[in-house]
């Protein structure tokens, strides 16, 4: 049923899960795995790890699971198969157990009340087998299907292309409720809501908006513990063909090479930016990251707007938390003390560790309900500098609803879109208001502005500066136009960037050192 | 025999409501005639999002269905709020072509060449009415319900209002001999005198209030305590009293409760007994909304480190000193941390300041009547010399021991904001001075950005 390359993997993974306790220090086997789903090479004693940290805090944190491969169609009993597995730990698959598949009956209808479905099940299994599961995993025939193909294709094809193939299994899926998963962790119901929000935009293409707005760079991350310190290389090179090479690689930090240790939780990055000749090299404090994921995967989607403000503030938060969260090599220039003293002189107030993330939601947030509305459809025209033809414009609505934003729609019909007069924002808006309704504000983004934010704010963020700051301003009044104007933009508009960049920050920067 | 009929409507979108209620009530011919000239007066405060202003999509219906109806002509307008243009405020919300794309005319009524006025006596006063909406040959208010400080709810009788200009608007203080201006509510009885006045001079044909979408918790502005909660609701009729009666109504507010339907009832403009209207469409009863409105005590918006005290005050007062506090309330989260303590003193006689720092003094009431108290005046110690003091007391020279003087200065730290009522957005001048540009940073920033449409007044040094 199951490919082939997939189960030979999956097994070998049990196999060392099932070794981890007998051998002396599992970190020395060397052997292999590959990631479930994805063609990465891993340590499996990293991969051992990472179930037991991440399966228990977003999965399920109880013994015992239970897979059920199950039929798509209306059958008097759609079970396929049954695999048991007793964890001895949660999260870790160590022995799997196949079960007759008339062991238990399903039929469609029970679907819709899982609470029963699992209680029945859970009933079966401790009567027949003396155990009691946890967790079932319903899978649908066609999830296979698709795990199969994408499998088969990911052998043959770029990185690229696989990381395609992996969003368009894991939109299918959620969108056409492949998979259930009962008790429902908040990270699979996140995951559903935030794929209901897109209405058909695709993740693929999401991915591909991305890999083209992103500048070429190559970083590793530390996502640091003093309990399983893991590194994750990423890297990305524009070449001249279609697609960008990327690589990604996840190892384990070697505490003793990189002198991390129960006194210093800093490791050695000037060291690490050698050995894995990365550009930057960000250690990230694990246990806050995994706390803000947690937090982020309990939000509903979408989320009201006190929530939003509440993530804004955490992610802000986190931002400012330099040298207490977060670090990096080379140093941004912005934290750099001689830097903010000489730029003080100036009246440029600009510290990262002073940022107002208590402040920054409230004025974006008071800002947006006053100008745009409680209620809105905002009309986002994404273009391209170079390319002049106006069907390459992306157009995406934002639908806000009591100031939240309730759906994304992605405007794909080309017959329409044809015929709008995309010379004028008056006209768009116009148009796009007589089929999706009124359109309260269009936005058009230049591409390149978006290469340029990323470009100074993340990718080279420790090159950030009050002239690349300025510059991107400056580029923010040429690339960016909004209809109707509303007053900030106008705002924006008029100002002089100094002046502009001035006010901005100190709203944006808090006043007081200390 | 009651020929007043009042349409209450739920359904999925405004539109569909509106459509519905109007079909419900006949059809749009037995409103508009072929070849009428058809003014739709709007709701066009300020620029901003829904629901400051009006819903599109609802203008969008009453035009076609006006064109279903063989309308010649269709205008749409409003005037927007005080001293704004309403070339400003349409140009921000993008309003005219829109409107022209649908097949009727934005009107500027403040265009005078475009659009003259009429001189209309009422009450023996003067009052400048566009010409476009007296020749029209009907009237249609399309107006949103929202929360107000004032009447509770935005009601289609305040939305007529704005078919004046801002100068017929005004409310001059004018104290009667003899009378008390503050207990009797001078202010507000002469807004609703002055608003009855207007909507006499023209009824309107169709009157819809919208009330789809409630701004409650603080309005009609989008405040940090708004909430916008779908009631699914629109009320449609031909007469403004009976479908504003009937809309207080679904909010559980009876006409003894609401000053201007009472006035309205003894100036008989309209329907104001329920049994006399023919209800259609939801059951009355059945329908209850329950809504936040807005604060009743100026002391019940709350926010850091500001304590708001109230002496008695006049409606003029209390609305700005309202809009004043949301609006602080909403975009001045930093500035607020860093200003440490204010104290907003409003009305005659109000309490004594928390502090003697950072005294905020709302209105002419306020300033005149706290002229003698003690806050105004601070105790000054004089400077001493501690180095000097200890010495001479470890010498245990008490005679040539500084006795401490004691000083009465002139308390600088107030900011009075003086009128009646004072212009919100002229006091956010005077507080920028006041605290400077880096303790309200925000508030500067939001200065800047009202400036863009709004012509503030020259600043007044504090």
């Amino acid at each position: 049923m199951i490919n082939h390359i997939f189960k030979e993997n999956w097994l070998k993974i049990l196999n060392f899960n099932s070794k981890v306790n007998i051998i002396e220090d599992p970190r020395e086997l060397k052997e292999n795995v590959r990631i479930p789903l994805t063609p990465n090479e891993i340590n499996p004693f990293l991969l051992y790890r990472l179930f037991e940290l991440l399966y228990p805090k977003f999965i399920n944190d109880q013994q015992n699971i239970l897979d059920i491969v199950i039929s798509d169609f209306e059958l008097d009993n759609i079970v396929f198969g049954l695999y048991l597995y007793e964890t001895t730990k949660p999260g870790i698959h160590a022995r799997i157990k196949g079960l007759p598949k008339d062991s238990i009956e399903i039929k469609k209808e029970d679907l819709r009340n899982l609470d029963a479905l699992f209680n029945k099940i859970q009933l079966i299994i401790q009567k027949d087998h003396g155990i009691k599961v946890s967790c079932i995993r319903l899978i649908k025939k066609r999830a296979i299907d698709l795990m199969n193909s994408h499998c088969e294709r990911f052998t043959k094809s770029t990185y690229y292309e696989f990381i395609q193939s992996l969003l368009d299994i894991i939109q299918i899926t959620l969108e056409q409720e492949l998979i259930f998963i009962y008790p429902e962790p908040n990270i699979l119901r996140f995951l559903k809501s935030s794929i209901a929000l897109l209405e058909g935009i695709k993740l693929s293409k999401i991915f591909e908006f991305i890999k083209n707005v992103i500048p070429s760079f190559n970083a590793l991350f530390v996502i640091n513990s003093n309990n399983l310190p893991i590194l994750l290389k990423i890297k990305k090179e524009n070449t001249i063909s279609l697609h960008p090479e990327i690589e990604l690689n996840l190892n384990l930090l070697e505490s003793e090479k990189y002198n991390l240790n129960e006194q210093n939780l800093l490791p050695d990055l000037k060291a690490l930016q050698i050995d894995f000749k990365t550009d930057n090299v960000i250690n990230i404090d694990q246990s806050s990251l995994l706390t803000f994921l947690s937090e982020l995967f309990e939000m509903e989607v979408p989320p009201s707007k006190e929530k939003a403000q509440l993530i804004l503030q955490k992610l802000l938060y986190g931002i400012r938390s330099y040298d207490l969260y977060w670090n990096m090599v080379p140093k941004p220039i912005i934290a750099n003390t001689l830097f903010r003293f000489l730029i003080r002189l100036f009246g440029i107030n600009l510290n990262l560790k002073k940022l107002s993330h208590w402040a920054i939601p409230d004025f974006i947030f008071g800002l947006i309900d006053t100008y745009i509305g409680l209620n809105a459809n905002i009309l986002f025209i994404l273009t391209e500098q170079r390319n002049k033809s106006p069907n390459s414009n992306d157009f995406m609505l934002v639908r806000i609803e009591n100031g939240a934003i309730n759906k994304l729609e992605y405007i794909n019909d080309k017959d329409f879109l044809s015929k709008v007069d995309q010379e004028s924002l008056e006209s768009i808006r116009l148009s796009v208001s007589e089929n999706f309704g009124f359109i309260t504000t269009v936005f058009k983004v230049d591409k390149f502005l978006i290469k340029a934010v990323l470009s100074a704010f993340i990718i080279n963020f420790h090159k950030t500066s009050l002239f690349s700051i300025l510059k991107v301003l400056k580029l923010l009044k040429k690339h960016i136009q909004i209809y109707p104007e509303i007053p900030p933009y106008t705002l924006i508009k008029n100002r002089r960037g100094f002046s502009l960049l001035k006010d901005a920050l100190s709203i944006v920067i808090d006043k007081h050192e200390f | 025999m009651n020929n007043t009929e009042v349409a209450i409507i739920k359904s999925s979108s405004p539109s569909e409501a509106i459509t519905e209620g109007i079909e419900k009530l006949g059809g749009i011919s037995g409103f508009v005639e072929e070849g009428d000239q058809v003014f739709v007066k709007i709701i066009l405060r300020m620029p901003g999002g829904f629901p400051v202003n009006i819903n599109f999509d609802t203008i969008k219906t009453i035009i076609n269905l006006c064109k279903e109806a063989d309308a010649k002509k269709i205008f749409v307008g409003s005037y927007p709020f005080d001293r704004l243009k309403t070339d400003s405020v349409a140009k921000t919300l993008g309003i005219q072509s829109y409107i022209e794309k649908l097949g009727a005319e934005f009107v500027f009524l403040d265009d005078q060449n475009k659009f003259p006025l009429k001189s209309v006596e009422i009450n023996g006063k003067t009052i400048e009415f566009p010409k476009v909406i007296l020749e029209s040959d009907k009237l249609i208010l399309l107006n949103q319900v929202s929360a107000d400080p004032l009447f509770e709810c935005t009601i289609s009788l305040l939305n007529t209002y704005s078919c004046v200009s801002n100068q017929f608007q005004k409310i001059q203080k004018n104290v009667r001999s003899g009378k008390d201006y503050l207990h009797l509510d001078q202010y507000k009885q002469d807004l609703i005198t002055n608003i009855l006045d207007i909507f006499s001079v023209k009824k309107p044909s169709i009157v819809i209030n919208d009330l789809f979408y409630f701004l409650e918790g603080a309005g009609p502005f989008i405040y940090k305590d708004s909430n916008l909660k779908c009631t699914n609701l629109v009320v449609i009729g031909n007469d403004a009293v009976a479908v504003d009666l009937i809309t207080l109504r679904l909010f559980k507010i009876d006409l003894l409760n609401s000053n201007i339907l009472i006035e309205a009832r003894n100036r008989r403009l309209g329907i104001t007994d329920i049994p006399n209207i023919k209800l259609i469409g939801e059951n009355l009863e059945d329908t209850r909304l329950t809504v936040d409105f807005c604060a009743s005590k100026l002391e019940d918006i709350n926010f850091k480190n500001t304590y708001v005290k109230a002496g008695r005050v006049c409606s003029g007062c209390f609305k700005e000193a309202y809009h004043l506090l949301n609006l602080m309330k909403t975009h001045m989260t930093k500035d607020l941390k860093y200003i440490k303590k204010q104290s907003f003193l409003i009305g005659e006689k109000p309490p004594k300041p928390e502090s003697l720092e950072n005294i905020i003094l709302f209105g002419d009431c306020a300033i005149e009547s706290t002229e003698n108290r003690e806050f105004r005046k601070k105790i000054v110690t004089n400077s001493k010399d501690y180095l000097e003091t200890a010495k001479k007391k470890l010498k245990k020279d008490f005679k040539t021991q500084d006795k401490t003087k004691i000083k009465e200065k002139v308390n600088k730290k107030i900011i009075e904001l003086s009128g009646c009522p004072p212009n919100r957005f002229d006091c956010l001048n005077s507080l920028i001075s006041y605290y400077g540009k880096s303790q309200v940073p925000n508030l500067f920033f939001l200065n800047n950005l009202i400036k863009t449409y709004y012509n503030q007044e020259t600043d007044k040094k504090n």
